[in-house]
């Protein structure tokens, strides 16, 4: 049994589809819907597909990363997989840039604190024997 | 609902539904008894009346007795019939991160690898389907619920006055296919469930 979100999925991969969506972008009067308004879930689920698939068949056109083949994309299976695997792997990129900021910007910190150096301070140590 | 019909009506959702009608507009068309119906997206006005129409039915429901929340209801299945709700939500949940786990290990599968790809699929699907059985229990016994109840009544009303027939083809003319609420309710057909399910294929794409 074919899912209606498997349907939606093949058309949204489907070269017119893709070719009308990103013209669309480009070129005002060129129209994906009927509608222009109150889209239904089916057109909203339609369009994830349609900026999704673009996105994936542009990766795989610039060999963006080497578990992405065209096999991959003609298996939805496969294609939810790699998804998948693209998020948690953007979400440890963006973690890990977000850290090396941080230290980044606590290692300037600590140089600037050598170039201007706080105040003196002074503690009292006792140092005869009892 | 007997069980062949229901079948029946399942067989009817899932017919010639592989075409761009899918999507080419807010409208959904189906075949019925040699007619053809559509359901179409509500209108602000006809959201703004439908959730009026869920929230009375959900007040009158919570002012009548015996009828429960799906709290007091969670609560009084574990408590007379030791049935766990938040266990078996607990358990979907497991199910799913085992399913993502599945899915990040094919994920890293090369295309070369044909069985090790195949016998991943079917632990997803067997997992999917285990968690799927779970969900359905769970939506079971939460059935009686007056948030769930009202929710029901909700889309029901919807499908009622967002269902369409056409009348003349060749002018495209279309008209309500029940007048109002009350002649969708006694409607003893099958097209009320249909329509239930088209509309719920339309707004939400599932």
């Amino acid at each position: 049994m074919i899912t209606l979100d498997s349907q939606l999925r093949k058309m949204a991969q489907n070269s017119y589809y893709q070719n009308i969506y990103k013209t669309s972008e480009k070129c005002y009067g060129i129209k994906l819907f009927a509608n222009d308004t109150n889209l239904s879930g089916l057109q909203v689920r339609f369009l994830y597909w349609l900026s999704t698939y673009d996105v994936l068949f542009t990766e795989l056109a610039t060999h963006e990363d080497e578990l992405l083949s065209s096999a991959v994309l003609e298996d939805e299976y496969r294609t939810d997989a790699y998804l998948m695997y693209r998020n948690k792997k953007q979400d440890y990129l963006w973690r890990k840039h977000r850290q090396d900021e941080k230290e980044a910007q606590q290692s300037a910190n600590r140089k600037k604190g050598f170039k201007n150096p706080g105040k003196e301070s002074t503690i009292n140590v006792d140092l005869r024997r009892e | 609902m007997e069980d062949a019909n229901f079948n029946e009506i399942l067989n009817e959702l899932q017919k010639d539904t592989l075409n761009s009608e899918l999507i080419s507009d807010n409208k959904l068309h189906f075949n019925y008894d040699g007619c053809i119906y559509r359901v179409r997206m509500p209108n602000q006005k006809e959201n703004a009346i439908a959730n009026n129409y869920k929230n009375n039915i959900f007040v009158k429901l919570l002012q009548q007795d015996n009828t429960l929340t799906i709290k007091q209801l969670t609560k009084l299945l574990k408590e007379k019939q030791d049935i766990d709700i938040e266990a078996l939500e607990k358990q979907a949940k497991k199910l799913e991160d085992e399913v993502i786990q599945v899915y990040l290990t094919l994920a890293k599968k090369k295309d070369s690898e044909q069985k090790s790809i195949e016998d991943l699929k079917k632990q997803i699907d067997i997992l999917r389907q285990k968690r799927l059985t779970i969900i359905l229990e769970k939506a079971e016994y939460l059935t009686p619920a007056i948030e769930n109840q009202a929710q029901d009544d909700y889309y029901r009303f919807m499908s009622s006055f967002c269902t369409e027939k056409l009348i003349d083809k060749d002018n495209d003319v279309w008209e309500k296919a029940w007048k109002d609420f009350s002649a969708y309710e006694e409607d003893n057909s099958k097209l009320p469930y249909i329509a239930l399910g088209k509309l719920t294929e339309l707004m939400y794409g599932v």
